[in-house]
Formats: C-alpha cells, structure tokens, sequence
C-alpha cells in the first residue's frame, strides 16, 4: 500500500527502553514510515543514519546504570519529516560536543539533517529535535513545530506506538511486530505468518478506529509476543463491508483473541507464540 | 624531530587540544607546513573512518570507503576556514558525508541500494533452504545471523525486502520452472506504473539498461504481454529457437547484473 506524502500528516510516537537492541526496532518503523510514503532511498539513508545517530546517543549516555525511556516521534508532513528523540536522562552535558565522540554523533546529525536542536528539559532529559525536508522543497518554508510531541499512548508494554492516521497502522504494526518476534526467536516460518495477524489487526482498527491515534503494545517473552490494540468503539460505519467482515472473522481465529472494554472504548489483546521450536 | 609534534608544550588551557588543531591548520594554511597538515590527517582519521563505516554496504570493500572518506578529509583540512568560529569537526563531518554520497552516487546510487538488499535477501534464503535440514525446523533470525556472520537486523532487512518483494510479485508465466524467469517475470511485469516501488523492481529496471533494444523487446513480449515464443518469433522476424536463445542470455545477463559478484553495475 502506498500513501501520498503530501495528502495528509502522519504522525507516529514509539516508546521503548533504551537498550542497543531497540535501535532495530527504531529503524524498523522508520523503514516501515519509508515504504508506505514512498520516500527516496537517498532521503531514507540520511533518515536513519541520523536517527540512529540520536538513539545510539541516548542508548550509550544518557542514563548512568540502567536503562530509561527512548521516545521517537515522528511528524510527516507534505515538506518532509520531523524527528524528535527524547530522553530523561542526565540532560545536556552528557552530549556536550567537547566529548570528542559524541562531537562526532552531534556533526553527522547536523549533517544530515536540514535543521537539529538540542535542548535540555527542565524536569531532566534532552530533546534532540531534527527536520529533514523532501528533495522538492524549499527548506525555508519549513514550519516551526517547535512544541510538537505526540501524547504518549494509553497502553503498557515492552514497545508503546501510537499511530495516526489509522491507514499508517497496518505497514508499522507488521514491520515492529515482525521486529519483536525476531528479537524474541521466532523462527523465519513464524515470522512470516505475523502479517496475518497484524493484517487482521489493522483491518480491524479501520473499521472501529475513533479518528483518534490508534496504539499498540506489544511485549515480548521468548517465542511469544503479545499483542494490545486499541482503544477502538463498537463498528458503526463500515468503508468496506466485505474486508470488515473478513477482518472481524480473521480477529476471531486468532490465538486467545480477547477485547477488554474500557470505558465506552475497547481494547482488542492477542498472542503470537511460535511453537516450531521446543524449549 | 618537529616542533609541532609536541602538541601544545607552551599552551596551558583547558582547551589545548582545539588550541593545537587551530595551530595546525595555521601552519599548514598560512606557511604551508606539511608535517603540520600530516598531523591534521592523522588527528582526523578516526572521525574519516568512522563515517566511511557509517556507510558501509554489502558491496563496497571498506578499505575503498575508508580511501573516500579520507579524500573527503583531506578537502576539508585544506578549506577549513577557522575564522568563522566553527569547530573543524562541524566543519568536516558534511565534507566527509558528502564525498562519500558522490562516490555511491558515481557508482550509480540507484542501483547501489536495492542491489545490497536483494542480495541479502537471496542469501538469506539460501541460508534458509540449508538450515532447515540441519535444525529440522525453520531457522530463528539469531541462528541466520550467525551462520551468515551478519547482524540480525542485516537478516531482519533482508527477510522484509524478500517479503516485500513476494507480496508484490505478480503471477506472470514461469519459464521453464526456471526461478530466473519467474522472477524476472515479476518484475517486468510490474515495470510500467508500480515497479519503482519495489527494491528487486528497481534493481532489475536498472539493469535491464544494460540489455539491447531487441533483448528488452523480447523479454517484455514474452513476460509483461505474456506471448509465446512462436509468436514473438513470428512478431520479430527471427526463428522460434533465436528467441529461445536472446531469452535465455538476457535473463542469464540480468541474473549477473542483479545478483552476480562480476558485472559492475552502471557507471
């Protein structure tokens, strides 16, 4: 499926934990952003060096010990793409461009980026905040945005999106879910039925998405992912019947599919679990 | 045995070591100091590597990004204008970038991209098909990874190129239950409106560049129009067996053009 970049604005929130291996799953949706927006390969190497960049950043420094929060947002909009990379951790020194290595991180992002700011929150945790416009478009119409961040999404797990419009979910939940279960040892056969599930998923979400972000949460243990969408409202209006009514009976075929109501919205849970390889 | 070897004996700051590097380029660009431009390069390097890794493909030798990269850094010590009160490494870092992105672009950048990923992808697969025995079962990514010696997202990548690939296939004859043909099938088959979109469609829409007038005649007559070989034949003026023949090498040429370690791809 592809999109029109310049029809609509898309706009994606991933929340993780700052370990080496969640730069995968960064990449993952970035490509997933990629392909559905048909973006220039060329463009997409700058994207993802840059990003990467900021994320290894943040993975490497910015907390002492343990790991904290990785968020990144990304804005689409017909001028090109808006990256924020967030973290609470120990604020601005820790990515001072004197440390000569991370003078190096912070170069290559400005680099590649049309724009890039820095800046330290006041509660703690830095804003690395990047534009990267399109070939086609002058980089001085670029809109400010300064203050734009995502709400973060109203689920738990391992790896939080949020993702709207709802046309955007099926190509970011396959690509991340896919990317989860690899992380977590699925066999290639397994892998490659994921797009089932997911399909079903986000066949749903169109019929009985609110206009709102959809999320999703996904959580990992070995050879099994769980699976959280929503929040979703009982299916009024249906674009598409047929595909409606395929979905609904694909979501009822999947592996301990539940809904869970909250409020007068609800949330759709299923499990993927891999049972090619024994313990 | 130079002086300026001994970076920065008569300067006490806490920023000696940007005192030397500005020292150095003073030498080198005021009073054309070799040594001084020789130290510059050397104080560099890691940062010249660093990008050139940065950019590393499955084709390129590193060596050769690495050679990139350090043309990249030798430009940039020689234009570096320290008056303008920006740091040397801001100043190199896009310099660098940018002589690494000519030379892909050189290479034919177009091609560079999708070819790396397509043949990861049939790497992967093939890795596939000699595991499953073994393990009796599909492998994981991890045991993929480690038989090919590559990252597991290298193998995540290539799993998603392979899917994206089949899930835009389109159902165009087999020749002979040849892979080749199929394959190519598809791709031709798509090369009108949609085959931009795809990696291997790319790949193969490049390459297919390379064949003649006839070549690309006779493969979009046999798999896009779906004609047999008699009629393409009887199309074209020439022997059912020479259209035999022109689909047998050109789809042998393309299969080296995308996948083969010999063809270089367009200059």
């Amino acid at each position: 499926m592809t999109l029109d970049r310049g029809t609509y604005a898309a706009v994606v929130r991933l929340d993780v934990e700052s370990r080496p291996e969640s730069l995968t799953l960064v990449r993952s949706l970035l490509g997933a952003v990629g392909d559905t927006l048909s973006l220039d390969p060329e463009f997409m190497d700058d994207l993802r060096t840059a990003v990467s960049e900021a994320c290894n950043n943040v993975v490497l420094h910015a907390y002492d010990v343990e790991t904290g929060p990785l968020t990144v947002s990304l804005l689409a909009t017909p001028e090109g793409i808006q990256v924020l990379v967030r973290d609470s951790g120990g604020g601005m020194r820790r990515i001072s461009p004197r440390a000569d290595r991370m003078g190096v991180g912070l170069a290559v992002m400005g680099a590649l980026s049309e724009r890039m700011e820095l800046r330290t929150n006041p509660g703690g945790g830095t804003d690395v905040r990047m534009w990267f416009t399109y070939a086609d478009v002058d980089p001085d119409s670029l809109s400010g945005n300064q203050n734009w961040i995502p709400e973060p999404a109203s689920l738990s797990g391992d790896i939080v999106v949020s993702v709207k419009p709802v046309s955007l979910l099926a190509p970011v939940l396959a690509r991340l879910t896919r990317a989860a279960a690899a992380q977590s040892r699925f066999t290639t056969d397994g892998i490659a039925e994921i797009a089932a599930v997911t399909d079903a998923v986000a066949a749903y979400a169109a019929g009985a998405s609110s206009g709102d972000p959809v999320d999703f949460a996904l959580s990992t243990t070995t050879r099994r992912v769980e699976l959280t969408a929503g929040p979703f409202v009982e299916v009024k209006v249906v674009a598409d019947e047929n595909r409606q009514q395929e979905a609904s009976a694909l979501i009822h075929q999947l592996e301990e599919p539940a809904f869970q109501s909250r409020g007068d919205r609800k949330l759709l849970r299923t499990v993927i679990v891999d049972e090619r390889v024994s313990a | 045995m130079n002086p300026v070897m001994k970076t920065g004996s008569g300067v006490q700051s806490p920023t000696r070591g940007q005192l030397d590097t500005a020292e150095l380029f003073e030498r080198w660009q005021d009073r054309g100091d070799q040594r001084a431009r020789e130290i510059l390069v050397e104080r560099f390097m890691p940062v010249a590597r660093k990008l050139a890794w940065r950019y590393r493909g499955a084709r390129e030798p590193i060596e050769d990004l690495v050679q990139v990269a350090s043309v990249g850094l030798l430009n940039a010590i020689d234009r570096f204008d320290a008056s303008r009160g920006t740091t040397f490494t801001s100043f190199a870092v896009p310099t660098i970038v940018g002589e690494i992105k000519r030379y892909f672009r050189d290479l034919g950048w177009s091609v560079h991209v999708p070819r790396s990923r397509q043949e990861l992808a049939l790497k992967v697969e093939d890795a596939q098909r000699k595991l499953m025995p073994t393990i009796g079962r599909a492998p994981t990514v991890q045991e993929l990874a480690q038989y090919l010696e590559l990252d597991v997202e290298d193998v995540l990548d290539a799993l998603e190129a392979a899917a994206a690939h089949h899930s835009t296939s389109l159902d165009a004859p087999r020749e002979d239950g040849e892979d080749a043909a199929a394959t190519l099938a598809d791709t031709l088959g798509s090369e009108d409106d949609r085959f931009e979109l795809i990696d291997l469609g790319a790949t193969i829409g490049a390459a297919a560049r390379h064949l003649s007038e006839r070549e690309r005649q006779v493969l979009g007559l046999r798999f896009v129009e779906d004609r047999t070989q008699s009629e393409i034949a009887e199309e074209i003026g020439v022997s059912q067996m020479q259209v035999s023949r022109i689909l047998r090498q050109s789809v042998a040429r393309l299969g080296e053009l995308v996948v083969g370690d010999g063809a270089p791809p367009a200059r």
